[in-house]
């Protein structure tokens, strides 16, 4: 349990009914969509990975090269490196599960889960293939090669993390920074960014 | 009640004491294994985790050992007990230790830590996680290194500030004019704690209490991921902190300047981290101060923490490779960097410590006149003066003492053989290291003393 130091004045303002406030959203779910619990932490939580996430696919669902040129046919995406450039500890799948689900629900885009940056997400799909050598299985049913599909795009992104003064407060700006790459071409089709900046007290580091 | 009468026994921070003296026998001697094993036994990790000064002396043991996997446990726990990012205290045990601070002693309340240790801690835990195999851990402690950096000045600030704190107001106001002459007479320019302060003063000052070793640390990290941009603004403020001294760190800085500018990638490159000798410590000093009372001038004990220079074991290393040889040269020293801390709260220390004897010696004079032994005053020093006698002048001396007395750096290309022959003056061969794979590494050498047996350890950095 942490007590302020001065824990008479806390005290004091406790019974004096004053309410206390905690860390503020500058941007992000808590502005333009406003939260009912008003509040939020100077790290990231649930909504603003939400919020990143539905903001991301908004901006890519408006892109003109969502759709595959001359084709009505889905994209085929490959997740790459998502570095997590904060003081938090947190797990990046947080943003991009959200994403690749809203993306497969657009009927755009459908993410590849055998092609990986450091080896497949689901390795059963190559495993499966051991299959062709054994008499136990119909090799009707076993996945033959040359079937899969490689994958036309790849996502990569970064989240950083900023921490400012701001008089007795601190400011923390988050920006999720996302990019698809045309995997043939190498050019970036799609770029987005988006920034959750937040305002509190200077008491506490964003990760406590 | 029974937490108010433990804590004025102080019984919290003579443990530590004590127990920091065992550990830094076989510390100091290379025994690292033995130094965790004593405690924390077989795992390194059984012993009591809100202890933080525990989990600070046995993070280093463990890592010394290559236990990088309880070393990061010990750690997490010391950045969970660590405070001065604001004016919180962690306990309601410290707040009661707190309110009574003018009369118990600091020993009374648990360590709260340092500044630059929460640094230490973060640029240890980096270390730790390349070690694992986990850069995007390692760049999650090195954000939090370079935050607490940045954040250092203004929790100076703080700290200085509750150090100064005055508590017991009503006995201070009391006894104001006593406390005044008796802090002007022990700050006596030609006295004894100026002496001292001289000598602290002597050892030197880090600007905006910033160490150079880890913004290098988080630079190296950012030239290896390929951030130039990022490593360049890292490694210019290890410089300008670092006052242009080390060759190796001008040269990383040029590299990061050079690619940001579009030049050619940096080539295969392996950096030596030389932790040497012991960091500083404190000792206790003991002194009389004398009050004025209704008796006459009554001498009364008095002890405060002095601040002593580390002791190095080498002072730098000769890393052989491919043929050539290079020296590494120190980048942080801790007694500098220790020392700016602790004289700029060493004031409101002084203070604390004078104003605790004086009303101690007051209070005894009004008990003995019979006077206000009814109220809240007088009861509280029949509890406190005679059984809080001895511990009211002890000095608490708790620091982390595993610290190297210097961290010396080497920059070189990483040699086509993968071995590197280190050694250093009347010890030619401190280890032969045998690199692991990746384009960029780092090893790490620690050296106690002359004789003791070193720990190398080895990192790949990503970016390979």
């Amino acid at each position: 349990m942490k007590i302020r130091l001065p824990a008479l004045a806390v005290a004091a303002a406790v019974l004096a009914g004053c309410a206390t406030t905690g860390p503020q959203y500058l941007t992000g779910p808590g502005t333009d969509r406003p939260d009912p619990r008003g509040e939020t932490v100077l790290g990231l939580d649930y909504r603003d990975f939400e919020y990143a996430a539905e903001q991301a696919v908004d901006s890519f669902l408006s892109s003109p090269l969502s759709r595959k040129p001359g084709s009505t046919a889905p994209w085929v995406m490959a997740i790459s490196r998502m570095v997590n450039d904060t003081a938090l500890n947190i797990d990046t799948d947080q943003l991009i599960k959200k994403i690749r689900v809203d993306l497969l629900d657009s009927g755009r885009v459908i993410v590849t889960t055998a092609v990986g940056l450091e080896g497949p997400e689901d390795p059963l799909a190559a495993k499966t293939r051991e299959l062709q050598e054994s008499e136990l299985f119909n090799q009707e049913t076993v996945a033959q090669d040359g079937t899969m599909v490689a994958p036309e795009l790849s996502l990569s992104g970064k989240i950083i993390g900023r921490t400012n003064r701001v008089g007795d407060k601190q400011q923390v700006d988050y920006y999720f920074q996302l990019t698809a790459t045309n995997i043939e071409t190498g050019l970036a089709y799609w770029e987005f960014e988006e920034v959750i900046a937040k305002i509190g007290d200077n008491e506490r580091f964003s990760w406590e | 009640m029974l937490v108010s009468l433990a804590a004025l026994t102080g019984c919290v921070g003579v443990a530590d004491v004590q127990q920091t003296v065992e550990f830094m026998e076989h510390y100091r001697a290379g025994e690292f294994a033995a130094a965790s094993n004593l405690i924390g036994g077989p795992t390194g990790l059984d012993y009591q985790a809100d202890n933080l000064l525990t989990s600070l002396h046995v993070g280093m043991a463990l890592r010394n050992e290559q236990r990088h996997d309880a070393a990061q446990v010990a750690f997490d726990r010391a950045e969970g007990q660590l405070l001065w990012k604001s004016d919180e205290v962690a306990s309601v045990e410290d707040v009661l230790g707190v309110g009574l601070s003018l009369i118990a002693s600091d020993l009374a309340l648990s360590y709260h830590g340092n500044i630059y240790e929460g640094v230490l801690v973060n640029t240890y835990k980096a270390l730790g996680a390349l070690a694992a195999g986990d850069p995007d851990r390692a760049r999650v402690e090195l954000n939090r290194a370079a935050q607490r950096q940045d954040n250092a000045v203004d929790q100076l600030a703080v700290k200085v500030s509750a150090l100064t704190a005055n508590e017991d107001e009503d006995a201070q106001q009391q006894h104001q004019e006593e406390i005044d002459e008796a802090v002007a007479e022990v700050m006596d320019p030609d006295g004894p704690v100026a002496r001292r302060l001289d000598a602290v003063d002597s050892l030197g000052q880090y600007q905006g209490l910033r160490n150079p070793f880890t913004d290098w640390l988080h630079g190296v990290f950012r030239l290896a991921t390929g951030e130039a941009n990022r490593a360049s603004n890292l490694l210019r403020d290890a410089v300008v902190v670092d006052g242009r001294r080390n060759r190796h760190l001008l040269a990383d800085f040029a590299a990061a300047e050079r690619i940001a500018q579009g030049g050619k990638a940096e080539s295969d490159r392996v950096w030596v981290i030389h932790e040497d000798g012991l960091g500083p410590r404190l000792d206790e000093f003991r002194f009389d101060i004398f009050v004025p009372t209704e008796h006459g001038l009554i001498a009364v004990g008095t002890a405060l923490p002095t601040l002593y220079g580390g002791t190095p074991a080498y002072g730098s290393l000769t890393v052989r490779a491919d043929g050539r040889s290079t020296e590494t040269e120190p980048i942080l020293h801790l007694d500098r960097y220790v020392a700016t801390e602790f004289r700029a709260g060493y004031d409101g220390v002084v203070f604390k410590a004078v104003a605790a004897a004086v009303i101690r010696v007051l209070v005894q004079a009004e008990l003995q006149k019979g006077s206000d032994s009814s109220g809240f005053f007088g009861a509280l020093a029949k509890v406190v003066v005679p059984a809080a006698a001895t511990i009211v002048t002890q000095a608490d001396t708790r620091m982390w003492r595993a610290l190297p007395h210097t961290i010396g750096i080497a920059s070189l290309p990483r040699p086509a053989d993968d071995i590197l022959r280190i050694g250093a003056a009347g010890a030619p061969g401190i280890g032969e290291v045998s690199l692991p794979p990746g384009r960029f590494v780092i090893v790490t050498v620690t050296t106690t003393r002359p004789g003791a047996p070193p720990a190398l350890n080895t990192y790949s950095l990503p970016g390979g």
